[in-house]
């Protein structure tokens, strides 16, 4: 049997009444690549967030159901058994536009650094550099760590968020469409860490080509209307045309 | 020539400005005209000797030396009262307050605004009237009652500012601190109030203006013609504003209305260099946040 590292039973999230996910039961396996793709309003986003509780920040969001995300071996109630903050530095997340705060570079590594895991100078310094190595950014941004991180263009700001994200050592991580803004080189490169990565983390991403979940993805989920309408295993997805099949009817 | 809707608010736009701009600058030239004449060494101390006069040896009585001192200790107090709590209440009226309450707080917030400053000097006397008729048979009008008035005054400006600052900040940045785990105050403190200090410095920059230039409340509250400089904040006290008022009220000649003008403009002069410390203090303190470590 697999283990899971999220598991979801009837997941329903709404806002202000208006029902955006919709009974979602489903597992996401440990150390693997879980993809969900889906038409753009399927509810995606919000299927994420719902993992680290962000929906819960809006008001009107109301949530129903129960979540378990299975951490370093034991298994946590994430609407009783842990904080907010708890849960957040468990699961890291990367947003769908590049997010960064209108701080230096360097700011936005160091800073979290030290308010969650309040690190010693040194020990931020080393853990920056090697992030940043870690996403391929050290050798276009080491000169210039103290501009601000707005400058950066929209695939190198997408990355350092990455690299914030995996700074504070989460377990879980998830990335909603990590590669929208990036051009194909720059994307490939992602997907190669990806799939590094899934050595150490469990990683639930949003995608939106086809391709990509093809190259990197264990398993699919597809989304339509708030409802999972197929998940699918790797040796599925991996038969000629019925992905494609299926995002035909879905979308 | 066509004048198409573009135009015309181009046009209009530049005369708001320049119906602006024409004012101020007539303003300014004309306060250094009829000020700089008067700027001497005896508008400052009159015959007392300047060294005497700062360590408070001697007493200045025909200059507006005590009434420098007492608007900038004034200010400094008033400020030192209204900032941290201006700047609190605007943290919790855009972070904290919500439904019923955050309308009643913010109604609040309007009404204080909305009131006249000499409604808030005859507050600060009604309650030295209500002290001395209760426990404080000693109670008087005072410098600290001044600045206590004055920083309810300047409070809703503060208030304002750093709320529509806060809520002005883009869903997206306001995510990202939870998204990391940061606790709700943590993301105040490290996030959102780094990414609004431009707009709650000019709060604070605007309110520090109004605390310089009122008289209404200070006269209820304590200001006297020759009070000297203020030993203590339960001393009377000289004030600039108030100084220029009864300057001008009462000239006899040229020569006193002159003098007016020196204090105004000397009055300008301090305002000016608050601002331009709260405005280095930001730069400072915005490169920090900016930088960090
Ligand atoms: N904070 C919110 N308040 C109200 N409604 C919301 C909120 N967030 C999302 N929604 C609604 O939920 C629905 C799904 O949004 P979501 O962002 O999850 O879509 P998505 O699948 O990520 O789409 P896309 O591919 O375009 O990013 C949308 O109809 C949206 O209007
Ligand atoms: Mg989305």
């Amino acid at each position: 049997m697999q283990s899971f590292a999220i598991t979801m039973t009837s997941l329903s999230i709404g806002f202000s009444g208006r029902t955006i996910i919709d009974g979602i039961s489903m597992g996401v396996p440990k150390n693997s690549i879980t993809m969900i793709i889906g038409p753009s309003g399927s509810g995606k986003t919000t299927l994420l967030r719902a993992v680290n509780r962000l929906n819960e920040e809006f008001a009107g969001c109301s949530t129903s159901g129960t979540m378990q995300i299975s951490c370093s071996g034991t298994t946590l109630d994430v609407y009783n058994d842990l904080t907010f903050n708890e849960l957040r530095r468990r699961v890291g997340m990367v947003f769908q536009s590049p997010n960064v705060f209108p701080f230096s570079i360097q700011k936005n590594l160091l800073a979290p650094l030290r308010v969650i895991h309040s690190m010693g100078r040194k020990e931020r310094y080393q853990r920056m550099e090697q992030v940043l190595r870690e996403v391929e950014l050290w050798d276009e941004v080491y000169d210039r760590l103290n501009d601000n991180a707005l400058t950066l263009s929209g695939g190198q700001q997408q990355r350092l968020c990455l690299a914030r994200a995996l700074a504070l050592s989460p377990e879980i991580l998830l990335l909603d469409e990590p590669t929208a803004s990036l051009d194909v080189r720059s994307a490939r490169k992602i997907e190669e860490l990806l799939i590094k990565l899934k050595e150490r983390y469990t990683i639930l991403a949003v995608s939106h080509s086809i391709r990509q979940v093809k190259l990197i993805a264990d398993r699919v989920v597809i989304l339509s209307g708030g409802k999972v309408v197929r998940n699918l295993e790797h040796r599925d997805f991996q038969n000629p045309g019925l992905l494609e099949e299926l995002v035909d009817e879905v979308f | 020539m066509t004048f198409r809707p573009e135009r015309i608010l181009g046009i209009f736009s530049w005369l708001a400005v320049s119906l602006v701009v024409v004012p101020v600058c007539v303003l300014v030239v004309y306060l250094f005209v009829r000020g700089w004449p008067a700027m001497s060494y005896a508008l400052f101390f009159g015959d007392t000797p300047w060294r005497a006069a700062i360590i408070g040896a001697q007493p200045v009585f025909d200059g507006i030396y005590p009434a420098i001192v007492g608007t900038s200790i004034l200010i400094i107090c008033s400020s030192i009262i209204a900032i941290p709590l201006g700047v609190f209440c605007g943290i919790y009226l855009a972070e904290y307050a919500q439904g019923f309450l955050k309308s009643i707080f913010s109604f609040m917030v309007d009404l204080l605004s909305g009131m006249p400053s000499i409604v808030m000097g005859l507050f600060g006397f009604a309650l030295i009237l209500f002290m001395r008729r209760t426990l404080f048979s000693h109670a008087n009008t005072s410098l600290m009652l001044s600045a206590a008035c004055i920083a309810l005054l300047i409070l809703p400006y503060l208030i304002r500012m750093t709320q529509v600052a806060l809520e002005s900040i883009p869903e997206n940045v306001r995510l990202l601190g939870p998204s990391l785990g940061y606790t709700r105050w943590q993301n105040i403190v490290h996030v959102l109030l780094p990414s609004s200090s431009t707009a709650i410095f000019s709060g604070i920059v605007l309110s520090i203006g109004r605390a310089a230039e009122d008289t209404a409340v200070i006269m209820l509250t304590g200001v006297v013609a020759n009070a000297g400089i203020p030993r203590a904040l339960s001393d009377k006290f000289e004030a600039l504003p108030f100084t220029i008022f009864y300057l001008t009220a009462e000239h006899r000649n040229d020569l006193e209305l002159q003098k007016a003008f020196g204090s105004a403009l000397v009055l300008l002069v301090l305002t000016g260099t608050l601002f331009f410390i709260s405005y280095c203090i930001q730069k400072n303190l915005k490169r920090y946040w900016r930088l960090g470590e």
